[in-house]
């Protein structure tokens, strides 16, 4: 599995948001997106997940060109801003919504996730009674789950505590050599301990930084 | 048996989620104003089915209850858009159109019945206790048979109407699409000033507005077949607009 990005651009109305950028993401490593906020990092994410279209430009799956066939890449799950659960259902029975759409988990593999992101104890509270962090916990769950080929994480690591995030590095270390995983952040920190690529985002352009 | 209950369960769960936010307040204070105008205006006759079938049929009520309706898929299109988690489950455009698509007819058909609650209600309020079946002014049958063919009718062609116009949004710019709601919303109430009798189904109508109005047949059967043949023709454009929208490279938002 890779991905490649050729010259893409993305502009709204006149303004650029992307500027030709190029980059090729292989199978077998983290890749972290750095930058302050509003240089175009969830944007390039939404390109790479089909939700945008580049206006020039394009992204390859193993050589496909999804937007082209105007289909979406398969096996990609994301957290991209923040999920819309339901607020009368358990953090259990919202998962068990968002796998019922492929229906390719069981029950077991669900709490699994609960499990990794240390949700758990509340799978049974209702999401009206989480807490900021327990909200973003479920939105890397429900991201994690159907063990997918690429997983895209904005800003994964707001508001949950330190000892869930090093959990949650040691996991995504753990399962990065079947899969291409990208990290979006405004934290440096996070990024030096998981990436093994990084990306810096500034004013349109994306710069490669560090190569393990 | 117990995957269709949880799916119900869960599309019951939807509705009633998105009908809790504060923005639907405005859809239902439109419905309540749909219903308490003709319910005032005067009706001579104090029958609850007479009454039900008046409001059914006025211009003013279906005005108001097409307005709420295309508001609500405004709401519910702006907030499905950005359900990432959702949509990155999908494979292809299509599946995610058809997927908005059976939440337009769903949503439509419950604000329909939220709409038929508030008719019902508005009626018995002012039906003095004539509760008593009465027939149909022009066919042969008893009212309370008529309005339940209206009502199954209505919800039909709602589903259809909606569907349509959230494709040709699809297509249209966002100030187009707002202009064209806002006509066609108008055109139940300037339509209704040119109604006349139909004794032949070639004279059938194709804006589908005459069907909520109160237009008498030469009999039961020729608006049966009528109706059914609107409902082809509806179909026939939404399958045609939904090919050209598919065809359609487009971002989701």
């Amino acid at each position: 599995m890779k991905i490649d990005l050729l010259n893409v651009s993305k502009n709204f109305k006149n303004i650029t948001i992307i500027s030709d950028v190029n980059m090729k993401l292989k199978k077998g490593k983290i890749y972290g997106f750095a930058g302050r906020n509003g240089t175009g990092k969830s944007v390039l994410l939404k390109l790479i997940c089909g939700f945008y279209l580049p206006s020039s430009g394009s992204i390859l799956f193993d050589g496909i060109n999804y937007n082209e066939k105007n289909e979406f890449p398969p096996n990609l799950r994301a957290l991209i801003e923040k999920p819309n659960f339901f607020p009368d259902l358990t953090g259990f029975d919202n998962l068990k919504l968002l796998a019922q759409i492929q229906n390719k988990i069981s029950d077991d593999e669900i709490l699994n996730a609960l499990e990794i992101v240390n949700l758990q104890d509340e799978k049974d509270k209702k999401y009206n009674k989480y807490s900021l962090g327990m909200k973003q916990k479920l939105g890397i769950a429900q991201a994690i789950m159907e063990n997918p080929d690429i997983l895209i994480l904005d800003e994964p690591f707001n508001g949950i505590e330190q000892s869930t995030v090093e959990k949650l590095i040691d996991y995504l270390n753990g399962i990065k050599k079947s899969k291409i995983i990208i990290i979006s952040t405004h934290i440096r920190d996070d990024l030096d301990k998981l990436a093994d690529v990084v990306f810096k985002f500034d004013g349109g352009s994306v710069v490669e930084e560090k190569n393990d | 048996m117990k995957k269709k209950m949880t799916k119900l369960k869960s599309e019951f769960t939807e509705i009633t989620y998105f009908f809790n936010k504060k923005q639907s307040l405005l859809i239902y204070l439109i419905l309540i104003l749909g219903v308490i105008v003709p319910a005032f205006s005067g009706i001579s006759n104090y029958n609850l089915w007479y009454r039900i079938h008046f409001i059914l049929t006025n211009p003013f009520y279906n005005c108001l209850f097409f307005l709420a309706i295309a508001i609500n898929m405004i709401y519910l299109l702006s907030d499905f858009t950005k359900r990432y988690e959702i949509l990155c489950r999908y494979h292809n455009y299509s599946q995610i159109i058809k997927l908005f698509i059976k939440k337009i007819c769903n949503f439509t058909i419950y604000l329909t019945l939220i709409s038929l609650i508030l008719v019902f209600a508005g009626s018995i309020l002012f039906c003095m206790g004539e509760i008593d079946l009465i027939k149909h002014p022009v066919y042969n049958l008893y009212l309370i048979v008529y309005i339940l063919f209206y009502i199954i009718r209505s919800i039909v062609f709602n589903c259809c109407v909606c569907s349509i116009i959230y494709l040709i949004t699809i297509i249209l710019k966002k100030y187009l699409s707002i202009i064209l709601i806002i006509i066609n919303t108008a055109l139940y109430l300037l339509l209704s000033n040119s109604i006349e009798e139909i004794n032949h189904f070639y004279n059938l109508h194709i804006m589908y507005h005459y069907y909520y109005f109160d237009i008498y047949y030469n009999n039961f059967v020729l608006e049966v077949i009528c109706s059914l043949l609107e409902f082809f023709i509806l179909y026939f454009v939404y399958k045609i607009i939904f090919i050209k929208v598919i065809q359609r490279k487009r971002e989701l938002e």
